[in-house]
């Protein structure tokens, strides 16, 4: 919480849990209990009652709750949400300055825009990822089918109109940035067999990947490759990073990658040339981004926006208006402040 | 004079000629009327049936049973005469349900029957009528678990019926609802199902409304119905077989129900009982009934795949928002099941997604999009909404509509929606829990169980495989969800239910088999509260007041103040008072008009206290200006009309019971000074537990006896300027409110209430003082009079 939280002032009773009356063992009912034979701190209910293992610790004493003020989702404790900034961003740009970096300065905060861009979009639309869990069959989740869909993510690609390959293009990106979220899980638990599989689709996608690339621009090439860098630094979490695509792989799940990726080259094609596109059109910042920058990108938080590759394009984007803007601004403006991290770590 | 002369001439004309026309062509008339076919199958049934005068009373009640049994059994003597009771098979039953007359009536069988029966033959219990059947037979109590959707409402009371003939041994099986609205419900669907009318063959019985006639012999109603039958029946003598429905909701009547039912079992070895359950654990209601025989019917339901989130999300409620719409904008054709906590979020909500979606549709990102809100004091008319079909495609081609409903969990267990294949879960919702150390009972927002959890998802499988998106992560529902939803015999204060058991013969309440025992200290302050009540003597005895309290649907607290009342010389106006306490909220008060609701608040107020406020509100409703037309002056007032119109029933509910306990109905006159301090008197006579005084000068409020710190509730008419107040409700937030609050003087605590207010009993502190000054002033005075 900031300094501009609001803040919730209560005056706490001298004995808020009224221990005077639970303590006092003259009183009526205490009496009444003990004469039917109820000794303090045992339970109600039948002596030998068959059932005694099913009951819970509410038959002893009353039923617990933590009061609940705000909209806090289940699980997330107050403070464990990145600490809002504003303002530091400023000073961190005015400090770099200062000394003599104004390029990257610009250049950061060029991103900083971008990222902002970028989340409001998300923002309107998805930012809602999910994993799965499983099949409720029944009454008990299977967990037999789960591990095969964790990978999987929810939002699915609808072939319909020209609309929904935008939407298309995006579940993809997500699904390879979770895919990532993933996999930086499941490295620190021991799954081998995972891994491979994990392993393999990155392939299969590198490989969809060269081959679509070859026949775009140059420049989103050199983007993909930036990016590939990227993603095998984490699979790999190993420093040679270049090598990946020259690197010995097992030659049947090469094949295979090979074989699925030409299945899917076709529609990659399509949607990679259009991204091309609008890459083209959109980004003149992203023309060379120099490896430490890419560095840089890449620790951004895992939950944020991932920040390489083109522009999504806006077939789904929303103009607000009026009272609706400035609402929208609201929130764009607090979710720049909360979405990166990055400016008060670098102060 | 003349005009009422006219009228009785007349009357006494109409009712020579009724008589001269049933003496002349009475057979002729009843031979056409096929509303009076039964006339002609038993003639002798004909004078018991319509006995105008009913004087003979029970007796020929008993009779009329017993002869229209003799009549169905002459009637459908091919269809049920070779059955023996207890003995029969699903085959017998089978053919007795192919007609072509009906077994219990014995009329012929309309088609809309048979379409009914084929229906009713595809639903996944009458796979398992025979399985059913034989340990039905062989054993005394039964836990049947059957998913929602399985058919086990409707279809087991009638497998019942077929081979337990209640009506042979002038007896009925009776079928336990938690919810008023299912009762009625089902039994309008059952009643259709046997293709008799309601309330003959078929019947309800809930609080307010009694659908019953002498032929009934299968009837639904709610668990309170039957417990408040086994207050006068310990027995339950007039039931065949108990059928407990929706045990896994454990509700308090049920709980309740469940503890008493088992000792009756042992009391009666003809008594059937069948517990039936939702919730495929049912190893605890198994191991409470002495291990019964379990029969598990799976419902029809498909796989739900379940999404978690990857981390924890910071606010629950945008998040629900965002995933409906990213539901919308992404997912395959499906309704949407979003579950939220309360009314206000609700329709907050439903606002909020409203917007949005407008805005997806006019980008053409999705089709369109309706949303209905669903919570439980929704009027009736608005519930049903939900049941209307997702609405079309903007044009022909286009993406395909979709509906959202905004639920609490009502739509968990109770209502089953066809069609939702999306359900969003957060995780939360609105529970009851009571705390017996600081007396407050309330509604407060909380994590669901994974019982509860679990449920919702099946809402998404009903129709298609479907999808759960659970707003947390995965290693959130391990750990901080509990396993099963704490009963309501856990979380409810227990002042009216230890009432109830005492009054059902209960002695040993420490040893009474509940399925889960409450915690001690929460029996103690029910005990302590009747007790200070005088329902309950020093012994622990059951008092004449206490006896008559119980009759009293109502709060022990509340069933005292109106049966003192007439002490005060103002009976009418403190059960007008109950009434109006015990239905919902008066008041409305809309989000966008705040500021001339509360104007119209003001012309009601009085400066003593809400509760004479609520008062003035319920004579100015009654009055003829406003019942010209009442829901345009309720409108106009801001109030709610379907609260009023509620209120207005319970109290005549009440009325009914004061006036057959003998209790005198009387009013202060108005111009009496006294008429609202006798008003404010009667309320203590109650309330006296529920006090609170003001801290010096401050806004503060310190309970009696119990010293918690709390508010004047911003609701309030009440200035600040009273140092002792009665509240109605202790509600918790991060502060503490009281709310109905109305101001009262120590005087009348002392004298009304000496018992809790014995002095010597109080901690030291300012309240003890207080008490102590008012104490020697009242002294002092009576001294001055003795003097005199």
């Amino acid at each position: 919480m900031g300094l501009a939280a609001p803040k919730n002032r209560s005056k706490i009773s001298n004995d808020p849990q009224n221990t005077t009356w639970a303590n006092n063992t003259e009183r009526f009912g205490h009496r009444i209990l003990t004469s039917q034979g109820w000794t303090p701190g045992s339970s109600l209910g039948a002596t030998d009652a068959a059932h005694k293992a099913h009951y819970t610790a509410a038959s002893h004493s009353h039923i617990r709750v933590l009061l609940k003020d705000d909209n806090l989702g289940l699980g997330a404790k107050r403070g464990s949400e990145r600490a809002e900034n504003f303002g530091l961003a400023g000073f961190a740009s005015i400090l770099g300055r200062l000394n003599g970096k104004e390029e990257e300065v610009k250049k950061e905060q060029e991103r900083q825009e971008k990222i902002a861009q970028r989340a409001y979009v998300y923002q309107k639309f998805g930012m809602m990822n999910f994993v799965s869990g499983g099949f409720l069959v029944g009454d008990k989740i299977e967990k037999g089918v789960k591990r095969e869909i964790e990978v999987k993510v929810e939002v699915k690609s609808e072939p319909e109109s020209s609309d929904s390959e935008a939407v298309e293009k995006k579940s993809k990106k997500r699904k390879r940035s979770s895919e990532d979220e993933v996999k930086l899980e499941e490295q620190s638990g021991d799954e081998p067999e995972l891994k491979r599989k994990k392993k393999s689709m990155n392939l299969r996608e590198e490989a969809a990947k060269e081959d679509a690339a070859l026949k775009s621009s140059s420049k989103s090439k050199k983007e993909k490759k930036d990016k590939k860098d990227k993603k095998d630094k984490k699979s790999k979490s190993a420093s040679d990073t270049l090598a990946t695509d020259s690197e010995p792989l097992s030659d049947k799940a090469r094949r295979k990658a090979e074989k699925r990726a030409r299945k899917e080259e076709k529609k990659l094609k399509k949607a990679l040339k259009k991204a091309a596109k609008e890459a083209a059109k959109s980004s003149p910042t992203t023309e060379d981004p120099s490896s430490g920058s890419e560095e840089e990108v890449e620790s951004t938080s895992a939950s944020s926006v991932p920040t390489s590759g083109t522009a999504t394009p806006s077939g789904l984007t929303y103009n607000p208006r009026g009272m609706h803007a400035v609402r929208q601004r609201y929130i764009r403006q607090k979710k720049m402040a909360s979405m990166d991290p990055q400016a008060l770590k670098e102060v | 004079m003349a005009s009422k002369r006219e009228l009785t001439s007349e009357d006494g004309n109409s009712s020579t000629k009724r008589a001269k026309m049933e003496n002349g062509n009475g057979k002729q008339d009843a031979g056409g009327n096929p509303y009076l076919a039964h006339w002609n199958d038993d003639s002798n049934s004909k004078p018991l049936r319509v006995d105008p005068n009913g004087t003979s009373g029970w007796s020929t009640l008993y009779g009329g049973i017993a002869l229209t049994n003799n009549r169905i059994e002459a009637n459908s003597a091919d269809a049920l005469y070779n059955f023996k009771r207890h003995a029969t098979t699903s085959k017998q039953a089978s053919a007795a349900e192919d007609g072509p007359l009906n077994p219990f009536t014995g009329k012929s069988l309309s088609n809309r029957y048979m379409g009914i029966l084929k229906k009713r033959r595809d639903l996944p219990v009458h796979k398992q009528r025979d399985e059913f059947l034989k340990l039905y037979q062989e054993s005394q109590i039964l836990v049947f678990v059957g998913e929602t959707g399985s058919g086990k409402t409707t279809q087991i009371p009638q497998f019942v019926l077929f081979d337990d003939m209640p009506h042979k041994s002038a007896q009925m099986v009776a079928c336990t609802q938690p919810r008023r609205v299912a009762a009625m419900s089902v039994a309008q669907r059952v009643a259709e199902e046997m293709d008799v009318e309601l309330g003959e063959e078929v019947g309800y019985s809930i609080r307010f409304e009694d659908k019953t006639g002498p032929n009934t012999m299968l009837k639904y109603m709610t668990d309170g119905m039957l417990l408040r039958e086994a207050m006068h029946d310990n027995n339950l003598t007039r039931y065949s077989t108990i059928i407990l429905d929706e045990a896994h909701e454990r509700t308090l009547a049920t709980d309740i129900l469940m503890g008493l039912l088992k000792e009756v079992v042992l009391r009666r070895k003809d008594l059937k009982l069948i517990i039936m359950s939702a919730t495929l654990d049912a190893t605890k209601f198994q191991k409470y009934f002495h291990n019964a025989p379990l029969l598990a019917v799976p419902g029809r339901t498909h796989p739900v795949e379940i999404f978690y989130t990857p981390a924890p999300e910071r606010d629950y409620v945008e998040a629900s928002l965002r995933t409906v719409l990213q539901i919308h904008a992404t997912e395959d054709e499906g309704d949407i099941l979003l579950f939220l906590t309360g009314e206000e979020e609700i329709e907050d909500a439903c606002r909020k997604i409203n917007l949005e979606a407008q805005d997806l549709v006019r980008e053409d990102a999705a089709g369109p999009l309706v949303v209905y809100p669903l919570y439980g004091t929704l009027p009736p008319a608005q519930q049903q909404k939900i049941f209307s079909p997702a609405p079309p495609p903007t044009r022909p081609g286009g993406r395909p509509g979709r509906k959202v409903i905004v639920s609490t969990n009502i739509a968990e267990t109770s209502l089953t929606i066809d069609g939702i294949v999306y359900v969003v879960d957060p995780g939360f919702s609105k529970q009851k829990v009571y705390n017996p150390r600081i007396r407050v009972e309330s509604l407060l927002v909380s994590p669901i169980s994974k019982a509860s959890a679990q449920q919702r998802a099946g809402r998404a499988g009903r129709t298609r495989p479907g999808k759960c998106f659970r707003l947390y992560t995965e290693q959130a529902f391990k750990k901080e969800l509990i396993e099963q939803t704490y009963p309501e015999v856990l979380r409810s204060n227990l002042a009216s239910t230890v009432l109830e058991l005492k009054k059902l013969g209960v002695e040993d309440l420490v040893h009474f088999d509940l399925m889960d025992p409450p915690a001690p200290e929460t029996l103690m302050r029910a005990l302590e509260e009747l007790n200070y009540l005088a329902c309950l003597d020093d012994e622990g005895e059951l008092t004449v007041l206490g006896s008559l309290a119980s009759q009293f649907p109502l709060d022990p607290a509340l069933a005292v103040m109106l049966i003192t009342s007439p002490e005060f010389y103002c009976s009418n106006e403190i059960l007008s008072l109950t009434a109006l306490l015990s239905v919902p909220q008066i008041f409305v008060r809309p989000a966008a008009n705040r500021k001339r609701a509360d104007e119209m608040k003001d012309l009601f107020a009085h400066p003593d206290g809400d509760h004479l406020t609520m008062l003035n509100v319920y004579h100015a409703f009654k009055s003829e200006e406003a019942q010209a037309n009442p829901k345009q002056w309720c409108h106009d007032h801001f109030l709610s009309y379907r609260a009023l119109q509620q209120a207005d029933n319970v109290r005549m509910q009440l009325k009914r019971i004061m006036e057959r306990e003998e209790l005198e109905l009387m009013s202060t006159s108005f111009e009496n000074k006294k008429y609202y301090e006798n008003i404010r008197r009667a309320l203590v006579a109650g309330f006296f537990m529920q006090v609170a005084k003001r801290e010096g000068n401050g806004k503060t409020y310190t309970t009696v006896k119990d010293e918690q710190n709390v508010l004047l509730h911003p609701s309030t008419v009440l200035g600040q300027d009273s140092e002792w107040v009665v509240y109605n409700e202790f509600v918790l937030t991060t502060k503490n409110y009281i709310r109905t609050v109305t101001s009262v003087k120590a005087e009348w605590l002392l004298d009304i209430a000496p018992n809790y207010y014995d002095i010597a009993s109080f901690k030291k502190g300012e309240i003890r003082t207080a008490l102590q000054r008012v104490a020697t002033k009242i002294q002092r005075k009576e001294q001055e009079k003795g003097k005199r």
